[in-house]
């Protein structure tokens, strides 16, 4: 199935695109989302999503559809998807 | 006429000439920031210390926003050597361009007035004259430029590219000064004018004239 | 083993104005490496020297400035200097922090703190010259915007690598809203009105050149170091949308979170699209400008090209843009041309951005009208009137008399329960964006030492850990709920707030040091790292533990001192908009307020942390003792404000 991806820098610039359709398998979890993306877009990608011990990085959220998910809550990756569901990664670092 | 000590001939004659230039900005971010960071690790592998004024690379804001880092350009001919009553500016022992002879030099500051780029500098502790030598052939400033921006390379050879590189020069000279008078301009709500530094203030001393 | 100077100039210079006395002072060294450098010298300065009885505007009142411990080196983003003071907005603890070359020129001189006392009698500026102290007429400089006056000392100086430092034309009408201004635009010390602080001693500017080498002591650990940090900011994704786009970034976050503080804090979204990061980065953008000495160049300036502020060339950041929307306003020009005008002024953005919105909404709900605004319409949106209103302020006009106070003073001046809608901490303006929804966030504008401030207090951790890490390091797995979590939230924010002191004793940057993806990364740079640099430029052996400390040391001065002026938990509050109103967004946030229960609750778990009474806020003799500030503990029992 199909999900809808937003993206922002620097993963808008990994995939050099703002909005992608990302195809996962049936039954997909956000992390699956994560896979696909990284397998789709190489290590350009891969650098941004996951630390250098290989655990995906906990300040991204996601916002799915309207509901934000942030990847440092336990279960976030889990989090299974739709068909058509919207998932927006942000860097989830404030400050100003 | 009389011989002179020209040019950097001697045993580096036949080695290939380098100069650091500055690339042209060719990516969004690979243009002079402005950090600085070529002067202090110049120093730093010249002196041992940080300090901008020892730095043999200078970095200078033309205005908001924009800064050129300027370096020796290696000169065949060097105009300072050439001015040098002293003799001090002698043919490096490794590489194919002069340094200065720091014993012989007596700080009398003729090749800062005659360098044409500006790019000879003065210590202001040992009163002497300072050079850019490329480090040996690993500059400093190239390794720790975060913008990549410098490049050591072969000197030009071609007065065809050496022509596109002095015109480039002077296109973004003149990119500048149009960039200038504009922001002079008045704005009705600002009850003063924001004035800016101009490139062709001849009111400023050169070094040599302190 | 002796103590080497290292990477310290080796002395302190101290200038009376009114008796026109310089007095020079060897750097003890003891001193410095327990105090460090920043903000751990000028807190401690003016604890020591200016009590309660000494108000912000009085002769006796000091302007500190120090330069971070590694300014002057080539450790990466080391470029900021602290600037210390009472301060009027606040009447307690003041300072800032700004980039530009000054900071290091004073190194160079020689001098690791200069420290001024009196007034001048008539405008004067200082001239700094290595050994060379005068203080020298300032009469044709007074009335001059900071650009000017920068160029005008660098002409008269002869000499276009002297550093300044300066006032515009709102420090000099002491406006309290007035900042310092560093190297002409470079950097400001922007919050709790150092420039009125500056304006009333008659000092307009301070140029200075200095030709002295700044030593290091291990060349090899320096580089190792910086390697290191090279490679840790090269993985790090937090990096390259800041270089893509300065701190314009911020945009994107703020959108999804619906947290923008527009119409004066009451919105949590905003028609944000024509100050798209995409717009300012294609339309305007110069280049991505760096601060002295750092990789991560998130810096901007800014060019108008055409239209109603063509030419208008000047350095602007996010909270710029923050606060247009604040007021209402989204056109990106107007937001460029908001910076030029507090720039060449010498205005706080954040001050004037919250104060004006502050009259908007009082113009809105009728507590000011026609004749308070002399005619001039305030609504909120009109770029026109913000503009004039920001000029207005500068220039203590009209209105702009009364706001150029700041938002609290002049609320109280107006009554008619104006004060609600003035949206500041302790004095000091709002910053950074709506807490509502993520309940230590509100509390770190409470507990910021220096009024409301985002980048003193820095809960940001909570975004990049993990539960386990929360477990580890906070004591709860909750301290990485941003939204539901309590526990732990407030020994992070403890934690948290002595991690970035770190980068004002060193003046490393906060982004360089202090904004990261992973607890990993951040701790690598702005603990490890910081100390290694420290250490490798002064030859010390300093823990990273004792680097944490001497954090926590600063930031216990700060408290001390406000703990002094009669501050203590009644004042860590924050606008009580945040807690009766509820937030109008869609994000995450929307329909949240400020949870006075869980508000409290964090206070209370933040105060145990910090080793201070619980109940009162004030801090326990242990504490001042076990950071060996036992002065100040018999100071305070002395006045009865010991926890």
């Amino acid at each position: 199935m199909n999900v809808h991806l937003k993206l922002y820098p620097p993963l808008s610039d990994a995939a050099g695109a703002v909005e992608i359709s990302l195809g996962v398998k049936e039954k997909a979890t956000l992390e699956d989302v994560v896979e696909a993306l990284v397998a789709r877009f190489g290590n350009g990608m891969r650098r941004h999503l996951f630390d250098t011990e290989s655990r995906i990085i906990p300040s991204w959220a996601v916002f799915l559809n309207q509901t934000i998910v942030p990847f440092n809550q336990p279960g976030a990756l889990k989090v299974p998807v739709k068909e058509k569901d919207e998932v927006s990664f942000i860097l989830n670092i404030a400050g100003g | 006429m009389p011989k002179t000590n020209a040019g950097s001939a001697g045993k580096t004659k036949g080695l290939r000439r380098r100069v650091l230039y500055v690339s042209l900005p060719d990516q969004a971010d690979r243009i002079c920031s402005g950090c600085e960071t070529c002067q202090l690790m110049c120093s730093l592998q010249n002196t041992g210390a940080f300090n901008p004024k020892k730095s043999r690379i200078k970095v200078v804001p033309l205005s908001v926003g924009i800064t050129i880092p300027v370096t020796c350009q290696q000169c065949e001919d060097p105009w300072c050597q050439r001015a040098c009553p002293e003799k001090a500016i002698v043919p490096h022992k490794k590489m194919n361009l002069v340094a200065v002879d720091e014993k012989k030099c007596t700080g009398c500051m003729a090749c800062i007035g005659a360098c044409p780029y500006g790019i000879m500098v003065y210590d202001p502790e040992k009163k002497k004259a300072l050079k850019c030598d490329l480090c040996g052939g690993d500059p400093a400033c190239v390794q720790y430029c975060p913008s990549k921006v410098l490049v050591l390379a072969d000197h030009p050879r071609s007065a065809e590219i050496r022509r596109q590189r002095f015109a480039a020069i002077l296109a973004n000279e003149e990119a500048t000064a149009r960039h200038n008078i504009a922001g002079a301009q008045q704005i009705k709500i600002l009850p003063s004018t924001m004035t800016q530094l101009s490139i062709q203030d001849s009111k400023q001393p050169t070094e040599g004239r302190r | 083993m002796a103590k080497r100077k290292g990477s310290y100039a080796g002395k302190f210079l101290r200038v009376d104005l009114s008796t026109g006395k310089v007095e020079k002072q060897d750097l003890d060294l003891d001193f410095a490496h327990k105090y460090i450098g920043g903000r751990g010298f000028g807190s401690r300065f003016l604890y020591d020297e200016v009590p309660p009885e000494v108000a912000p505007f009085d002769p006796a009142n000091r302007l500190i400035f120090t330069p971070g411990a590694l300014f002057g080196t080539a450790v990466p983003a080391a470029s900021r200097t602290t600037a210390t003071a009472k301060s009027p907005t606040t009447g307690m603890h003041g300072d800032g922090h700004a980039s530009g070359r000054w900071g290091a020129m004073l190194k160079s001189a020689g001098y690791d703190m200069l420290i001024l006392q009196g007034a001048a009698p008539k405008p004067v500026y200082l001239w700094v010259d290595n050994e060379k102290v005068e203080i020298r007429d300032a009469g044709s400089l007074w009335g001059k915007t900071t650009m000017e006056t920068h160029q005008a000392l660098q002409e008269s100086l002869r000499d276009r690598e002297v550093g300044t430092l300066c006032i515009g034309p709102a420090g000099e009408k002491k406006v309290r809203l007035a900042s310092i201004f560093c190297d002409g635009i470079t950097g400001t010390f922007a919050r709790t009105g150092l420039g009125a602080v500056m304006g009333s001693k008659n000092l307009k500017a301070v140029a200075t050149r200095g030709t002295r080498d700044i030593g290091i002591a291990d060349v090899a650990a320096f580089k190792k170091a910086y390697q290191e940090y090279l490679q840790v900011i090269s993985v790090d994704p937090y990096v390259p949308p800041a270089t893509k786009y300065g701190t314009c970034r911020f945009m994107y976050h703020r959108v999804k979170f619906g947290i923008h503080g527009a119409k004066n804090w009451r919105l949590g979204d905003f028609d944000w699209k024509p100050l798209d990061p995409e717009v300012f980065r294609s339309d305007y953008q110069i280049k991505a400008s760096s601060c002295p000495m750092c990789p991560v160049r998130c810096r901007r300036e800014y060019r108008i090209p055409a239209g109603k502020y063509a030419g208008t060339a000047t350095k602007m950041e996010w909270e710029t843009i923050a606060r247009s929307m604040t007021c209402g306003v989204n056109d990106p020009e107007a937001v460029i041309y908001f910076s030029h005008l507090c720039n060449q002024y010498g205005l706080d953005i954040e001050g004037v951005g919250d104060t004006i919105a502050f009259a908007m909404e009082c113009y809105e709900k009728g507590l000011l009208n026609d004749q308070d605004t002399e005619g001039l319409p305030l609504p909120f949106g009109d770029s026109d009137v913000f503009m004039e209103m920001t000029r207005k302020i500068a220039f203590r006009e009209g209105l702009g008399d009364l706001l150029a106070e700041g938002s609290l003073r002049a609320a109280r001046k107006i009554g008619k329960g104006a004060e609600q809608f003035a949206m500041q901490v302790k004095g000091s303006e709002m910053s950074a964006a709506d807490p509502r929804g993520m309940p230590v966030r509100a509390v770190s504008y409470a507990t910021s030492t220096r009024g409301s401030d985002h980048l003193r207090s820095n809960p940001y951790v909570e975004e990049l850990i993990t539960p386990e890490e929360g477990l580890q390091f906070f004591g709860s797995a909750e301290a990485a709920d941003i939204f539901h979590g309590l526990q732990g939230k407030g020994r992070l924010l403890a934690w948290s707030e002595n991690l970035v002191t770190i980068g004002d004793l060193l003046g490393l940057c906060k982004f360089a040091y202090y904004r990261s993806a992973t607890l990993t990364y951040l701790r690598k740079k702005g603990v490890e790292l910081a100390t290694r640099f420290y250490n490798a430029c002064n030859g010390t052996r300093v823990s990273e533990e004792e680097m944490l400390e001497a954090g926590e040391r600063a930031f216990n001065i700060e408290k001390a001192f406000n703990v002094r002026e009669g501050a203590g938990r009644e004042k860590d509050i924050i606008p009580e908009r945040f807690v009766k109103e509820k937030l109008i967004g869609s994000g995450p946030s929307g329909g949240a307020v400020v949870d006075r229960q869980k508000f409290d609750l964090i206070l209370d778990e933040y105060y145990g942390a910090r080793g201070w009474n619980e109940k009162t806020g004030l801090q326990k003799r242990e504490t001042l003792e076990r950071l060996g500030l036992k002065d100040i503990a018999e100071d305070l029992a002395r006045r009865k404000r010991l926890g």
